[in-house]
């Protein structure tokens, strides 16, 4: 129990007032950085490193921890108000949560985001102080083959985010892998689909298309229907009903659960976790049918799982100085800038500032519970503002957000065309969320199926060889087993009416 | 064949042009205006936080503020074209980092604008030595084991790289040139999944810049088990280089350093390379970037040009050679 | 627009992207050393992609299609074409001007157009707003935050 009493030590550090000031001055800025659509939580603590540089070093990592989770739950609120999701892993957050706010519940959805995410941050955190280094020595285990059927995992859940028709899912998500294709192949540095330009080099800017499909297709299909949503939805209550939190609760907890455990897996990203979530919530509801017309689990499994997510991709930067993130690795770049190396050595000799740290994301999830509660009437009122005036502001921040990702005006082209990808999405009845996932899954596959194949030079049976992943393969294709015959019921009762 | 009328009007030509290009140097930097310095990757990255420690420094020696900009993408293309595409007067310079900079234009299939002639070199600022590492546990402690293991099992043992086609990869591909082995090679990308992979016994060996390993290996996690340099380093006194292991390996490191658009006129060059030589001999700089695993080298701007030629030749096999193995 | 016609549609233009993606990748090489080369995923997700195209357009065919189906969406009137138009014409206008004018002069540029095309002519509330989203969003973001956003006349 060393570790709870140098915790101990550590929250006398972070709830210095000049601490608190730093964490609270991040979660403040993370939230409005996160809040503009686009400039995710890795660009949004990019920016600030030059920063980092001129405060002391417990201050500058205070903050710019605050920054990175802060920007992670801002994201939620223009997914919610505006179906314009802060970066890819928040996509999923937009189906159930815009809906929520389209009947007047944007409140309860921006409340349970914000009460899920501090969940899931805390027990992640308390996590990292109690389990830290066995568990990371066991995440180690997860190797490219392991990834891969992890991803298989994820990719199979497709099925889940289709609503009525399964065929139309899977073109959206064919379509987005076909997308994820655009670029450098990771197995001979062939160029595909760049048509020579080399800003297509390294793919296409997911940030771009997330953009275009979500933020400005949802514009262009409102735009042209004056009527209905040029005026403001009715606000309803703003806080949760006793039966929100009665429906919320389960999916807070697995959506911790699934959060913690894959933010552990190095190279996975976010976009499994908050998709695994709404899958797993899907299938256990009573009334999947009613997934993507505003249930709150639908917002609550996912966004607990972000930040549960987000604190837990955390530990291999302290315990092995692994960043397992872009945005992680950002952050182990402020580390450095200030002097400190972050990885085994960091508890040993740096230990002050490590428990320090650590304590500050406790504290600082609490402050950002604190500080956004009372914020959601208010990021609720923006409703209120004419469609016309919102619709100028949402383009304006999409430009800003998708252009300062690379300070390329290449990637305002590009949402443009997925704004009318998103917009023709719409009118066809396709799914824009499979194309997102499996934008965002396709090369991580294809990389990871070529390592585990430079692994055993060429033997696929090396995926089966493994226990792990060939476990994981095997409920990725029951996951398909399940949905194709729930697919099959539904057609013969179809064909029984 | 020059007539005499034709050659005076080339002199008065040149003098005129010298005597605007002096203006222009004497007025350099101008003032209040701030020289934009493009990093070609990912903020938080090695060369990010080596341009930030160097930024403050340079911004004293010219009297005007110098900003670090991250212009990634495409491996460095995309920011080393950027700034061989900006005006050359000074105010923008780029952090050019070698070999990658050079396999744009070396890798013929690319088809890349930018080449060795869009940069002219300012000062060469810092190397970073690659080391050959394995996981703690493992029973090989030095080069002669990989070899010994590699020979017994060709194709076998699995040795990762931090990206096809990246400056690990060419270590592996030196490594394997040199010792006469073949490794079944795994790309990952950059260092730090490489370095999950090895701690998780994915892979038996990797290669990568001692600076991104010392922290492991002084941990006990990891143990680098050669440099791929010619002197040992300084951070690692007690590991043999694979000059001294007896096979031809070449040396293979990352080395870093400024450069100007092409058209940047000499003087302007000149003053920057003295601001250069100037910050390199700062001893709490030094310190700080050994920590970080780079060696802090000035060259000035012909030396470093003529370092530039001679990793252009040395690398074109290599890179061949990682092509060929990818087919 | 019937849900036959809006499917008819889009089957062609999946084979169509099918049939792009599919030349393309014959170009590419199929199968390396030891597994699938650059040209292998193009390749199977073009087929795949063409299969479910086909699967649309016969579904279309058959002689219920649609039945049983909520309606599709309308295709929008003329009007509401028009401001669809002004939106992407607007942002297009920012892509192209930014970097040449500055983020700041482009984006007021394209909000009044916005604005106007949707509308709402209340200079009181119209020029508060395009400010705010051009000037004002290029001084938080720009000067305060460091996004480095392009700069024009005056710094703007």
């Amino acid at each position: 129990m060393d570790s709870l009493w140098l915790l101990a030590g550590g929250f006398a550090t972070a709830l210095q007032p000049a601490n608190l000031a730093f964490a609270f001055a991040g979660c403040l800025m993370g939230t409005l950085i996160g809040v503009l659509p686009g400039i995710g939580p890795a660009a949004g603590t990019a920016m600030l490193i030059p920063l980092a540089g001129a405060l002391d070093p417990t201050g500058a990592i205070i903050m710019l921890a605050a920054i990175y989770y802060g920007a992670m739950y801002g994201g939620t609120i223009t997914s919610v108000l505006a179906n314009t999701p802060g970066e890819a892993a928040s996509a999923v957050t937009c189906i159930d949560g815009y809906a929520m706010a389209r009947t007047g519940r944007a409140g309860p959805a921006l409340a349970i985001a914000a009460i899920g995410s501090f969940v899931g941050g805390i027990v992640a955190t308390i996590g990292l102080v109690l389990v830290a280094l066995p568990l990371t020595r066991l995440a180690l285990g997860f190797g490219p083959p392991e990834v891969f059927a992890l991803l298989a995992v994820g990719l199979a859940m497709v099925t889940a985010l289709a609503s009525r028709s399964a065929i139309r899912a899977l073109v959206a998500a064919v379509l987005g892998m076909l997308v994820a294709q655009v670029g450098i192949d990771p197995v001979m540095g062939t160029a595909r689909f760049t048509f020579g330009r080399g800003e297509l080099y390294e793919g296409v800017s997911i940030i771009a298309v997330v953009m275009g499909l979500f933020g400005l297709g949802e514009v262009l299909s409102n735009v042209e229907r004056r009527a209905a949503p040029m005026s403001a939805p009715a606000i309803g209550s703003l806080w949760l009903t006793r039966r929100d939190a009665r429906d919320s609760a389960g999916a807070v907890a697995r959506g911790t659960f699934i959060g913690f455990f894959l933010g552990l897996v190095p190279g996975l990203g976010s976009m499994v976790p908050t998709f695994l979530s709404y899958a797993v919530e899907k299938r256990l509801s009573p009334t999947p049918e009613r997934f993507g017309t505003g249930m709150i689990q639908g917002v609550a499994g996912p966004e607990t799982a972000n930040n549960a997510y987000a604190n837990a991709a955390l530990i291999p930067l302290f315990t092995l100085g692994i960043p397992s993130s872009p945005t992680i690795a950002v952050l182990m770049g402020a580390f450095m800038v200030n002097g400190l190396v972050p990885g085994p050595t960091l508890f040993t000799e740096h230990a002050t500032f490590a428990w320090a740290v650590i304590a500050s994301l406790i504290v600082g999830n609490a402050m950002l519970l604190v500080l956004n509660l009372p914020l959601v009437p208010l990021w609720v009122s923006l409703l209120r503002i004419p469609y016309p005036v919102l619709a100028c502001v949402v383009v304006a921040f999409c430009v800003i957000g998708v252009y300062s990702v690379n300070n390329s005006a290449f990637d305002v082209w590009v949402m443009l065309l997925f704004g009318v990808v998103g917009y023709a999405f719409r009118k066809l009845d396709l799914p824009v969320a499979p194309m997102v996932l499996t934008l965002v899954l396709a090369p991580l596959m294809e990389r990871t199926l070529r390592q585990s194949l430079e692994m055993s030079g060429g033997d696929m049976s090396i995926f089966l060889e493994r226990p792990l992943s060939a476990s994981l393969l095997a409920a990725a294709i029951g996951v398909l087993v399940l949905s194709a015959l729930s697919f099959l019921r539904a057609v013969r009762a179809d064909s029984e009416v | 064949m020059l007539t005499r009328r034709s050659a005076l009007g080339a002199a008065i030509a040149t003098t005129a042009a010298c005597a605007t290009r002096v203006a222009s140097a004497q007025e350099y930097p101008t003032k209040g205006r701030p020289i934009v310095t493009i990093v070609p990757s990912t903020a938080g990255g090695g060369t990010d936080v080596a341009a930030r420690l160097a930024a403050p420094l340079l911004a004293r020696e010219l009297g005007v503020p110098v900003e670090v900009v991250n212009r990634p993408g495409a491996s460095m293309q995309l920011g080393l074209t950027e700034a061989a595409n900006a005006r050359p007067d000074g105010h923008t310079l780029v952090w050019s980092v070698l070999p990658t900079a050079a396999s744009i234009y070396l890798d013929s299939e690319r088809g890349s604008p930018f080449r060795r002639e869009s940069l002219a070199p300012i000062a060469m600022y810092y190397g970073a030595p690659f080391g050959i590492v394995v996981r703690a546990d493992s029973p090989w402690r030095s080069i002669a084991d990989i070899v010994a293991a590699a020979k017994a099992n060709p194709g076998k043992v699995r040795g990762g790289t931090t990206g096809f086609m990246s400056t690990g990869h060419f270590a592996s591909i030196a490594f394997q040139n040199g010792t006469g082995t073949r490794l079944a090679t795994v790309n990952f990308q950059g260092g730090g999944p490489q370095l999950q992979a090895l701690l998780g016994g994915h892979i038996d060996v990797g290669f990568n810049s001692i600076g991104e390993l010392l922290v492991q290996h002084k941990a006990g996690a990891v143990r680098v088990v050669g440099v791929m340099d010619k002197s040992r380093s300084e951070l690692l006194p007690d590991v043999q280089t694979t000059a001294e292991s007896g096979h031809a390996i070449e040396p293979i490191g990352s080395d870093i350093g400024l450069s100007a658009p092409v058209q940047t006129p000499r003087p302007i060059l000149e003053r920057l390379s003295q601001a250069m030589r100037t910050i390199t001999q700062d001893p709490a700089l030094k310190a700080r970037m050994l920590e970080l695993g780079n060696t802090v080298t000035y060259l000035d701007a012909q030396d470093y040009a003529r370092f530039w030629d001679a990793v252009d030749a040395r690398f074109k096999p290599l890179i061949e050679a990682a092509k060929q193995q990818a087919k | 627009m019937t849900a036959r016609a809006r499917d008819l549609g889009l089957g062609a233009a999946l084979l169509a992207i099918a049939a792009f993606f599919g030349h393309g990748a014959l170009g590419m090489r199929y199968f390396t050393s030891i597994g699938p080369g650059p040209g292998f995923f193009p390749r199977w997700l073009a087929l795949l992609l063409a299969l479910l195209g086909a699967a649309t357009l016969l579904r279309a065919l058959l002689p219920r299609a649609g039945a049983g189906e909520p309606p599709p969406e309308e295709l929008p009137g003329a009007a509401g074409a028009l401001r669809v138009l002004a939106m992407l014409g607007a942002v297009a206008f920012v892509a192209l001007a930014m970097e040449r004018i500055g983020f700041a002069p482009a984006m007021l540029v394209a909000s009044l157009a916005t604005m106007a095309a949707l509308g709402l002519r209340d200079m009181r509330v119209v020029l508060p707003v395009s400010l705010a989203a051009s000037f004002g969003a290029h001084l938080v973001f720009a000067r305060w935050l460091g996004v480095p956003l392009p700069a024009g006349w005056l710094g703007y």
